[in-house]
């Protein structure tokens, strides 16, 4: 699954660290699902989001391989 | 009260009690060999067991969904493997070389439950470590 949320942060000024604050997580779990090595689950996705002001279906999308898993 | 006593079984001032659980289990293993040369595994075993359980399933620190998957996946990769340990030492260890039908003898489950978690718990610091360099 591919997302925007590196570029999202970047247009918003935010850091890993401050966007980690906001939801709640640690700033490990933010790199891992900007690197697309962690997919978030549904509510954390939804509060990225709204954090990065943003919908999600915009945040994240999905890839031909996530088809085939 | 509900929530006091859940907070309390999964905190992270728990490991602090799996430790202890660890270092009594090794001291006194050592003891008991030093003073009587008594080989007492059984002691040791049991309370590794609680230290691994009190280390592996109390919150950590940053204790997200992430985390979660890591231990799902730490307990994955060591459960199977302590299982597999398990079945070698009853192999090689205990039951080698015996022929009486039906009569097979086993490490305790103390000592298997110790092996798993130990797996587990070293998996799952690897898979965080491995994540943190990253």
């Amino acid at each position: 699954m591919k997302n925007l949320i590196k570029v999202e942060r970047a247009r918003q000024n935010m850091t890993q660290t401050a966007l980690a604050q906001a939801t709640n997580v640690s700033r490990q779990t933010i790199t891992s699902i900007e690197i697309g090595k962690y997919v978030p689950s549904t509510i954390l996705a939804f509060k990225i989001a709204t954090v990065l002001k943003i919908s999600v279906d915009e945040l994240f999308t999905l890839e031909e391989s996530d088809w085939l898993s | 009260m509900r929530k006091a006593v859940s907070n309390l079984f999964y905190s992270n001032r728990l490991k602090y009690v799996g430790i202890a659980c660890i270092l009594w289990g090794i001291i006194s293993f050592v003891i008991k060999l030093r003073s009587v040369g008594l080989y007492d595994i059984n002691m040791l075993s049991g309370l590794l067991s609680w230290g691994f359980c009190f280390l592996f399933f109390s919150k950590e620190k940053r204790d997200d969904e992430r985390i979660h998957m890591l231990k799902f996946h730490a307990l994955a990769y060591g459960v199977p493997m302590g299982l597999m340990v398990t079945h070698l030492i009853n192999y090689f260890y205990f039951n080698r070389g015996t022929s009486q039908a039906g009569i097979t003898q086993s490490i305790s489950a103390f000592q298997s439950f110790a092996i798993m978690l130990g797996f587990s718990l070293v998996m799952f610091y690897v898979l965080k470590f491995r994540d943190q360099r990253v």
